[in-house]
């Protein structure tokens, strides 16, 4: 569940406030292929755009460290959305529509880059397996280039103004499919999504920051979602965690927030051999323990959850959540918080990295 | 005291208004043209941007061929982000106006640039719509309303392909063109080569390793517009800056005939106030103060009717700046405070010269002055001979600086002291009249003699109206004659250089393959295939043509001078010889070039020495032009454009015209890449009147402020004297008699200054034609003289005569019987 | 010749209408001549303005050669004024952008009477023979008052008004203009009424009449 889902939708919308926004994402995508479950992923083939469904994306982050131990943090999403239930894939008419995000944390601060592109025309998009059989995902020069069909090894480049970051990427377990066999769902009243990830990812590579280069390696998360309509009529917004606990194990929780206080809570815990937990509401316990005012702008600010206590009632374990700074907001055309989260066991020892993403605060 | 020295304006509300009036129509007109100055001047400032991009450089194809959008996407993924594509079309609707398309990709704008234009920083439903099929087309709301376009409507073009919806909406430097989605316009044209690409914002290194990824038939080209917009468009600015400063000062005639009446009705407070003690600097304080309320009055009035003025006048101007020199200007007006400071400061200047100054000498002198009113005429005939004198004083310093005009602005201070020269001559020359038909009309006609006579006691009160209405009269036939000389000379012009019936230009279509084609049917009599080179000659764009020196049009070339006997044997020389090139009168009027000089043009393969052995006519053109040889261009440039390809049809065919359209359709050309030599000559004809109408426009309130000047005299003239007129009454003189009192001396100081704007116009238009026309834009034309539009004058004259005459007729009727019943009482 | 009945005239000051002529009744006979006095604002010149026919009367009759002056349209009056009546004021009104000669004929040019026999004759007598081509404005103030005289007579009317006609002349000078005013009325064979101050004017007349609280009553 990432946010890419509002910033595009928002495209569809003749509406102005984020409320809005969030109200056509409720939208039932009528005309669109529709997610139903019992429909297996199949690989390469679901790595390549689904132009069928409204909205689509292929989203990295990585927790990465430089030489002198500092904490580094990379982001890179690619997002297709549909603006018509009429497949019209080529040419200047295509209805298929490319966005890019990117954003990096830094030691000295947080930066982030967007991008828009029609498709259609090449200038962005994610090549069909049966072209040159090499996996290829790309907006102008920001370029994902797999090696083999599949997402990896791979490199990535791109840039976020004159800052410039090169990565290799391995992938060094497998795919886990979310919700049951990929089917994730998003609502009690039946939204839902194909969704699955790739967790372990080992990074390598450098950011240019002008005539300073830095080498950075860590762990990397990569999310693939796509979906014809997303949140429920009660739903306001969402909190998404993705971690990289020390022991090994990864977890990706989130939350949508309803109206009425009960939210849908969902995750999944994954082993170190990749052997994955389904969680539900009742397995996960999250709180948030501070708000902060953000600023996200100028003479503007908005409320946040900072830290969070998040609980896994049959693990019997329980994490403390807090940012590596609380400045990572994305002040992009809809604005959200992404950004490097640290994990503390129940003892405040550091037990973890991972990313935060918060959205539908007012 | 304030109030005493002000309830003059209450008591004479006629004279406030016109007072007031004067000053307004003074300041708005003035302003109007200084905020379209100002406008346009800041559209070409904001030349570096496109559609609210920045585009600094143009890549353009070195053979006008267009771009490949696999090389714009290679571009891209190299990572020069800041390329954007542009498509632009010109089309003609049904109804055979021409409109110019604009096209892009919003999505692939560099930069914030997105933003530019929405006010929300969300994408809208309005954007979605753009970029996806039906489209939507973007027009301007003036051009929407101009073609009656509503909402929603598409336009239907003359070959029954039809714009996508209209939205009325538009971004910013769109100007009078249609916006569209690049898809919609690849859609329209048929075509998916882009135009051109434009590029924003890049630094130096990335420009570099942008001209190194460059494939070899592109250039890379500096936009230069701001700079080229400012210069090529600064004759017409300054032309505007002039017309609305005769406004200015004609407006400025009214305040002082407003003022003069003001002064003798309050002779008597101004003396009333010194005898009560308050001492002059008081008064003049209380002057200044006045001064003070009357500028802000007129500034602020004047600059809000200035406003709507602008908003008016700007369409068309905009419309002919476009199709002049492609400069795109604003269709919003934008509202700068300075100049509203400058109006305020400039309508206080004219207020303490026509307001203050004359009032603070009424203040010096009113303690013994008042008393000699018997002396007035005496004084009179002083004003006007020292008026006189300087009037000739003006005019010798305007025969002397003729000599010497160099620049513009020179050029219209020589004009503006031979206009004030004539108005200030004018009251000599008015008595001058009088004194004439004084001398005619024989002796035993006593009443009319009278009629002429009482023209002395009229004439102070006319004075400044007088001169007003010559200096409206004088421009309106001078710039008038202008017009139409240079409407005779373009068309007449046009009729020579256009006498192709088909002007086809469509990169696709070749030569050789039409002539292949034209073989097979006898439509085709003649054509001409014409190239070119975009350069820059002394910093100035110019165009370099390659021509076939045998085609029709070539044979027939008006030259305005020439080498050697005939303009028939320079031609022939310079078809002969390879060394021989031809320039446009712009080449030799603005860049100096004469009739025997060598010029140097750079070609790709190195630059080469032409002898100039002709000047020909190239109206309208902002640009240097140099006709070559077409096999010399061939020659010395390895990349040229086509210029399009001229065809003559054989006249003895009847289906020519049918024949030739559907050989161009079968090589590929779309309908729209061909136009017709009626629709080219209409469309010419269409540019040049819409370039003149603000002149007309000017013109026209020009002679409406001086109408008022006209009423607002005789008015005070009915004020001053109506205890004179009481007197005649009571001497029997009917109604009508003291009608045609009044209505003679102002027929006749109208007729003489009629008469006298005549040749005064005539030789306004010889300076405009002869000097600055060609310092101005460098081309010539004979001067044409009509008396229609004079004759026009006296009866537009004539009528502003007789409508005053009815108000005066009308006031006279509300205020005789209480002028009657006052008399002969004791002043 | 001259009928006065039931003449009320009354004017609005700030905030009173105030009553200057009350139910006055006036005759005149033809060629005669008649010498109105009274005090400042008693109504003289008010009167003077009724008859001409530059002023409406509220109420009453004026009946002058003929003509219900209270009741003519202002064309008629004009016609009347033109032909039939001449008025000399103290100020004489003479017009400055034409020649002495040319104000001396002006009224009986507008009338359309010509007489160069009497025209000269009256120049003759005024003593203005040698002032002719020069303008008004330049005579002295007697010379400009006979050049009035003049021109108010030359038609012959059948009345002339005269409002204090010597007011702006000196004693001796006065004297001498009304001698010859009222020999030449009475050898024109017109009437006149003259508003006046002056016993010594008034001497000259046939007969005085003083205007006293809105009503007209014999003067000795």
């Amino acid at each position: 569940m990432r946010l890419l889902i509002a910033t595009l939708l928002a495209l569809v919308g003749s509406s102005i406030s984020a409320q809005d926004l969030l109200g056509d994402l409720r939208d039932q995508g009528l005309g669109f292929a529709q997610v139903t479950p019992g429909q297996s992923l199949q690989f390469p083939r679901d790595h390549a755009a689904h132009p069928e469904y409204r909205i689509e994306w292929w989203y990295l982050t990585a927790n990465l460290s430089d030489q002198e131990g500092r904490q580094w943090g990379l982001q890179w999403t690619l997002f297709r959305q549909a603006l018509s239930p009429q497949q019209v894939e080529a040419g200047w008419q295509s209805n298929q529509m490319w966005m890019a995000h990117a954003a990096i944390t830094t030691p000295g601060g947080h930066y982030h880059e967007q991008r828009f592109a029609r498709g259609g025309i090449g200038q962005a998009g994610v090549n069909r397996i049966s072209e040159d059989g090499h996996f290829n995902a790309w907006m102008d020069d920001w370029e994902w280039k797999s090696t083999s069909a599949g997402l990896f090894p791979a490199s990535l480049r791109f840039s976020i103004g004159e800052r410039e970051v090169v990565l290799l990427l391995e992938s060094t377990g497998e795919l886990v499919a979310n919700g049951i066999d990929g089917y994730s769902q998003k609502s009690a009243q039946g939204q839902a999504s194909y969704y699955y990830s790739q967790p372990h990812i080992r990074v390598r590579g450098f950011v240019n920051q002008g005539l300073e280069k830095t080498d950075l390696t860590g762990k990397g998360w990569l999310d693939r979602e796509w979906s014809s309509q997303a949140l429920a009529d009660n739903q306001q917004g969402w909190d998404w965690f993705s971690l990289h606990l020390d022991d090994g194990y990864k977890l990706m929780v989130y939350q949508l927030r309803h109206d009425d206080g009960e939210h849908w809570l969902s995750g999944n815990w994954i082993s170190p051999q990749g052997e994955t937990r389904l969680l539900g509401s009742d397995a996960i316990n999250l709180t948030s323990t501070r708000s902060v005012e953000i600023s996200t702008g100028a003479n503007q600010s908005r409320e946040l959850p900072m830290e969070w206590k998040l609980t896994l009632v049959q693990q019997k374990r329980s994490w403390r959540i807090r940012p590596l700074y609380e400045q990572q907001w994305m002040d992009t055309r809809f604005p959200y918080w992404e950004g490097v989260v640290l994990v503390e066991d129940e003892n405040g020892a550091p037990s973890g990295v991972g990313y935060m993403e918060l959205t539908g605060y007012q | 005291m304030i109030k005493a020295l002000l309830s003059h304006y209450w008591r004479h509300p006629w004279q406030t208004l016109f007072l007031g009036i004067g000053l307004v129509a003074g300041v708005a007109l003035w302003s109007a043209v200084q905020i379209i100055n100002q406008h346009a001047e800041d559209s070409y400032r904001q030349a570096q941007s496109l559609l609210g991009a920045q585009a600094h450089y143009w890549i353009r194809s070195r053979r006008d061929e267009g771009i490949d959008p696999d090389t714009y996407i290679r571009l891209r993924r190299e990572g020069f982000r800041q390329l954007f594509p542009l498509i632009e079309l010109e089309v003609s609707t049904a109804q055979g106006t021409s409109i110019s398309i604009i096209a892009t990709d919003l999505l692939a704008l560099p930069g914030d640039s997105f933003d530019a234009g929405d006010s929300t920083r969300e994408f809208s439903q309005t954007w979605l719509n753009f970029i996806q099929p039906p489209y939507r087309a973007w027009v301007p709301a003036v051009l929407a309303q101009e073609l009656g376009l509503e909402p929603g409507e598409q336009l239907e073009l003359r070959d029954g392909r039809r714009l996508p919806p209209a939205l009325i909406q538009a971004r910013a430097q769109q100007g009078r063109r249609v916006l569209m989605d690049i898809g919609a316009a690849v859609a329209l044209s048929g075509q998916d080569r882009f135009s051109y690409l434009a590029v924003g914002s890049i630094a130096p290194h990335r420009f570099d390793l942008l001209a190194a990824s460059l494939p070899d038939h592109l250039e890379l080209i500096e936009n230069q517009q701001h700079v080229d917009l400012r210069e090529l468009t600064q004759s017409l600015h300054s032309h505007l800056t002039a017309m609305s400063l005769l406004s200015f000062a004609v407006g400025l005639f009214i305040v002082f005939n407003a003022v003069r009446f003001s002064l003798w009705y309050r002779r008597s407070t101004l003396l009333n106030l010194r005898l009560m003690g308050c001492d002059n600097r008081l008064l003049a304080l209380a002057i200044l103060l006045e001064t003070l309320v009357w500028s802000l009055l007129g500034s602020g009035f004047g600059f809000a009717i200035g406003v709507l003025l602008a908003q008016l006048l700007l369409p068309s101007l905009g419309a002919s700046l476009q199709s002049l020199y492609d400069a795109v200007v604003e269709i919003n007006l934008g509202l700068s405070p300075w100049t509203l400071l400058q109006a305020w400061c400039i309508s206080l200047f004219g207020l303490l010269w026509a307001l203050a100054w004359p009032l603070y000498r009424q203040l010096r002198h009113s303690s013994f002055e008042a008393a000699r009113s018997e002396n007035l005429l005496a004084d009179e005939t002083r004003v006007r001979h020292w008026l006189a004198l300087a009037g000739l004083l003006l005019a010798a310093v305007a025969t002397i600086a003729y000599g010497r005009i160099e620049t513009v602005t020179g050029g219209f201070v020589v004009l503006g002291l031979v206009l004030f020269a004539a108005a200030w001559l004018l009251p000599v020359m008015l008595a001058a009249g009088l004194r004439l038909l004084a001398c005619l009309l024989p002796a035993r006609l006593l009443l009319a003699r009278w009629m002429v006579s009482d023209g002395w006691s009229q004439l102070p009160a006319f004075r400044s109206a007088m001169m007003a209405l010559l200096l409206a009269l004088t421009a309106n036939l001078g710039v008038g004659s202008l017009v139409d000389s240079f409407r005779s000379a373009f068309v007449g012009w046009l009729e020579v250089r256009q006498s192709a019936d088909i002007y086809l230009r469509a990169p696709q279509v070749s030569h050789e393959q039409l002539l292949d084609l034209a073989a097979d049917g006898n439509w085709l009599a003649d054509s001409h295939h014409r190239i070119g080179v975009s350069t820059r000659w002394r910093n100035r764009p110019t165009l370099v043509r390659g021509i076939d020196p045998t085609a029709p049009d070539s044979l027939t070339l008006p030259l305005s001078r020439w080498q050697g006997d005939s303009a028939g044997a320079a031609l022939q020389s310079w078809r002969e010889q390879a060394d021989k090139v031809l320039i446009n009168e712009q080449v030799h009027f603005l860049a100096g070039v004469e009739v025997g000089d060598h010029v140097s043009l750079d070609g790709d393969r190195g630059s080469r020495d032409y002898e100039v052995v002709g000047v020909f006519y190239d109206y309208g053109n902002p640009y240097f032009q140099f006709y070559l040889p077409d096999q010399v261009v061939a020659k010395q440039w390895k990349h040229y454009h086509s210029r399009g390809i001229a065809l003559w049809l054989n006249p003895d065919n009847e289906a020519a015209m049918q024949q030739a359209e559907a050989s161009m359709r079968a090589l590929g050309a779309q309908p729209g890449d061909w136009i017709a030599r009626a629709q080219i000559r209409r469309l010419s004809v269409g540019i040049f009147d819409r370039t003149f109408a603000i002149t007309a426009a000017m013109n026209l309130l020009t002679m409406l402020v001086a109408a008022i000047a006209l009423l607002a005299s005789l008015l005070a003239i009915l004020q001053e004297r109506l205890p004179q007129f009481a007197q005649w009454r009571a001497l029997g003189l009917r109604q009508s008699e003291q009608l045609l009192l009044v209505a003679t001396p102002l027929l006749i100081f109208c007729g003489i200054v009629w008469l006298l704007s005549i040749p005064l116009g005539a030789l306004l238009s010889w300076i405009l034609i002869h000097k600055l026309n060609i310092i101005s834009f460098g081309w010539s034309m004979p001067l044409i003289w009509e008396i229609a539009p004079a004759l026009r004058l006296a009866l537009v004259i004539g009528l502003i005569c007789g409508l005053t005459l009815l108000l005066v007729a009308f006031q006279w009727r509300r205020q005789m019987p209480l002028a009657l019943a006052q008399l002969g009482e004791t002043v | 010749m001259l009928t006065i009945k039931n003449l009320c005239k009354s004017y609005a000051f700030a905030d009173a209408r105030q009553s200057v002529l009350q139910q006055l009744d006036f005759d005149m006979e033809a060629s005669s001549s008649v010498a109105l006095r009274g005090e400042s604002g008693s109504g003289k010149s008010t009167l003077l303005h009724l008859i001409a026919g530059l002023d409406r009367p509220d109420s009453g009759e004026i009946h002058f050669a003929g003509h219900a002056i209270h009741a003519a349209p202002e064309s008629q009056l004009a016609e009347l004024r033109r032909s039939q009546l001449s008025l000399v004021f103290q100020q004489f009104h003479l017009i400055s952008t034409l020649t002495v000669h040319d104000n001396i004929r002006f009224q009986a040019a507008l009338c359309g009477r010509q007489d160069p026999a009497y025209e000269s004759e009256l120049i003759e007598r005024l003593g203005l023979a040698d002032q002719l081509v020069k303008y008004p404005q330049q005579l002295s103030r007697g010379q400009q008052q006979r050049v009035a005289i003049a021109r108010a007579l030359l038609h012959k009317p059948m009345l002339v008004l005269a409002d204090e006609p010597t007011g702006n002349l000196d004693e001796a000078s006065s004297l001498e203009v009304m001698a010859l005013f009222s020999d030449l009325v009475r050898q024109a064979g017109s009437s006149l009424l003259m508003v006046t101050h002056s016993r010594a004017m008034a001497g000259f007349m046939d007969r005085r009449v003083r205007l006293h609280n809105g009503i007209l009553a014999e003067d000795e």
